[in-house]
């Protein structure tokens, strides 16, 4: 059961570490939108995405003797740096499984933090089989990346401080995969606003969630290729998913090329830099996916760690294509 | 242009208290934070004020507020209108909407058309004149005589100076909550408005703060005033940080900078070169994952360079503005 009090008491315990990050609303976004559009800036959060506030609850919840043999996660990705910050404020050892091809650049940000890397084969191996392992080996937890209450409560902390800044919101959307971030806000949002409609936002590409939505059970699909490479999960959670079947209205889908034009968007007019997963709740709205229009929206911004060098190929494909 | 009849305010730590009612109305305080790697990476404790998560991208909205609700108490003439490539139209765009005060921007031919949109949307009538700043000035010393206009400097007015130091007395405020004092604070300066903001509220509630402003090596003309003890000009100024690429010192800044009437100006001006300017921009991204501006790097530039003198210190330093435009990201990251 993930409650409201969970969340509250997430919020209690990020206080002072975590960003309180900005709400943003741009003119020129909501002209193009016609809607009113409040953005929940967690590119600008601690690590550069959401995942800090749930890792680091999750930390936080934890029973000192079991906090301090230390955490194990897998991820390449926001999860991993995210992980190893919560594991170097609270002085503890981590372990973040990373497959062996993961980018040079990740594997140096999360060693930076002070964890240790360890790789697996992803041909021949199975990183849970491997994560498993060494928790037993050392006596670790794992820290998993939604699939857990604590690690929801902490994402919704981001939808907490947003609807204290803009409470009479029509709409929600969040960008989702395993649907941790989207679960922890909709458990907030219905709550403290009930007649609020939240979304979930998918790329088309991998809409696993949206296939689960409608047949009503979890349906698995294979690692989906697109450019948002955050929004990877084959399936949403086991925890997660019966929380948004409850309470959120619908998954939305945008294409790569929809992300892609709403995050230049953001850049080139809001001046702030979103990755491509980070930018699908916005994109939903940029590109009309429900009638927003004359309402009031809030949208997560979930994360902004863009391989700088990569962000003129991007666009670069957006000219080719248009 | 000159010709408000109102007297000019002082700027003073009252004023700057007066002005945060009139900012706070708006905006929210922006974050002061430190983060691990980038301490391990100076060797000192590092607090950045982050004016980059500011409203408009960049700190000048704090005094354009404080500015527009002046003038809209008393109005004295029949709109405003000033010349700007960068962020100090879009505050004043910004704000003029918010008090219902018709603004007018002269921007150069060539200017930035993400700039220019921003400044349409807040409903500012645009006007391009002229190959470069000098000549926009130009059509506004025109327009702001045949059509009644207030012109804005974007330094030589207190209320913009008195609207920036709520930034300064926010940093204050966040480290006293931690149980910390500042030892050295590192500020851009492009014409000043901002540190003048800085000098105001340290000098009074933190006078033993060391105070750095920064400028660029290929603009430094408010270093080379400082230096000389009067108003140098240089013929061009050559950096991409724009919000730091100044030629001409304001007045009422450079006082405040060098001090006078008995208080004390800053301790030190620091010229950081651009490849220096672009380290910190990277280095920021890689250790707190902010995108900032070249302007808004520039007091990080500074503190790597002062590195050894710092070492085991706290350090402000401020990152006025995030407003990198695609194509630098692209120069700067590739």
């Amino acid at each position: 059961m993930l409650t409201f009090n969970d969340i509250l008491q997430a919020r209690e315990r990020l206080r002072g570490v975590a960003h309180r990050t900005p709400v943003l609303t741009s003119k020129q976004f909501n002209e193009h939108s016609a809607c009113e559009v409040f953005f929940k800036a967690e590119n600008l959060q601690r690590v550069g995405a959401f995942k800090f506030r749930g890792a680091y609850n999750k930390l936080a919840s934890l029973k000192p003797d079991e906090r301090r043999r230390g955490v194990l996660a897998y991820s390449s990705g926001n999860h991993a740096q995210a992980t190893a910050l919560a594991a170097k404020l609270f002085d503890i050892p981590a372990i973040i499984v990373m497959p062996q091809d993961a980018p040079q650049t990740k594997v140096e940000a999360t060693r930076a933090y002070g964890a240790e890397v360890i790789f697996y084969d992803r041909y021949s191996q199975s990183r849970e089989e491997t994560g498993e392992r060494i928790c037993r080996e050392r006596g670790m937890t794992l820290v998993p990346p939604f699939d857990d209450y604590a690690i929801m409560a902490g994402q919704g902390t981001a939808a907490l401080e947003l609807l204290e800044e803009a409470p009479e919101l029509d709409f929600l959307l969040v960008p989702s995969s395993g649907c941790g971030l989207l679960a922890g806000c909709a458990v907030v949002a219905k709550h403290l606003r009930p007649q609020i409609r939240v979304f979930g936002v998918e790329p088309e590409a991998g809409n696993d969630t949206w296939q689960s939505f409608r047949k009503g059970e979890r349906v698995e699909i294979p690692v989906p290729k697109t450019i948002a490479d955050g929004l990877q999960v084959t399936a949403p959670g086991k925890l997660t998913f019966p929380i948004i079947r409850e309470l959120i209205e619908d998954i939305l889908l945008v294409s790569d090329q929809e992300m892609i034009t709403t995050m230049r968007f953001i850049l080139e007019r809001m001046k702030i830099l979103v990755e491509p997963s980070g930018a699908a709740g916005a994109a939903a709205v940029f590109h009309r996916k429900f009638d927003f229009a004359g309402k009031r929206a809030g949208v997560l911004l979930s994360g902004g760690n863009v391989d700088l060098s990569k962000l003129a190929s991007y666009f670069d494909t957006l000219h080719s294509a248009a | 242009m000159e010709s408000s009849s109102n007297p000019q305010p002082e700027v003073s730590l009252e004023n700057i208290r007066a002005a945060r009612e009139v900012v706070y109305r708006e905006l929210k305080p922006t974050l002061t934070a430190e983060y691990p790697l980038l301490n391990a990476e100076i060797g000192a404790r590092v607090f950045l004020k982050h004016e980059n998560h500011q409203a408009t991208g960049a700190f000048k909205i704090r005094g354009g507020l404080n500015f527009m609700r002046h003038f809209a108490q008393t109005p004295t003439h029949d709109g405003v209108i000033t010349a700007t490539r960068g962020n100090h139209g879009q505050s004043v765009a910004m704000a003029a909407q918010i008090y219902s005060i018709p603004a007018t921007i002269v921007v150069p031919f060539g200017n930035n058309p993400e700039k220019n949109a921003a400044m349409l949307s807040y409903g500012a009538r645009l006007v391009e004149y002229g190959r470069d700043f000098d000549e926009a000035r130009e059509e506004v010393e025109r327009l702001s005589k045949a059509e009644n206009l207030r012109y804005i400097h974007s330094a030589n007015e207190p209320h913009l100076i008195n609207g920036a130091g709520t930034y300064a007395i926010e940093i204050i405020e966040a480290l006293r909550e931690r149980g910390e004092k500042a030892d050295a604070v590192f500020a851009p300066i492009g014409l000043g408005s901002g540190i003048c903001g800085v000098i105001t509220a340290f000098r009074a509630l933190s006078p033993e703060t060391k105070i750095f402003g920064v400028q660029a090596e290929g603009a430094p003309s408010v270093y080379l005033s400082w230096k000389e003890g009067r108003i140098v000009e240089t013929k061009d100024a050559h950096t991409f940080a724009d919000g730091v690429a100044t030629r001409v010192p304001a007045a009422l800044t450079f006082d405040i900078i060098r001090g006078s009437d008995g208080r004390n100006g800053v301790d030190e001006i620091v010229l950081v070169s651009d490849s220096e300017i672009i380290r910190a921009v990277r280095l920021l991204w890689r250790t707190t994952h902010n995108l900032v501006e070249g302007a808004g790097a520039a007091a990080t530039a500074a503190t790597i360079k002062f590195r050894e003198r710092l070492e085991g210190q706290n350090v402000v330093n401020v990152l006025s503005g995030a407003n990198l435009d695609t194509a630098s990201i692209t120069k700067i990251f590739n």
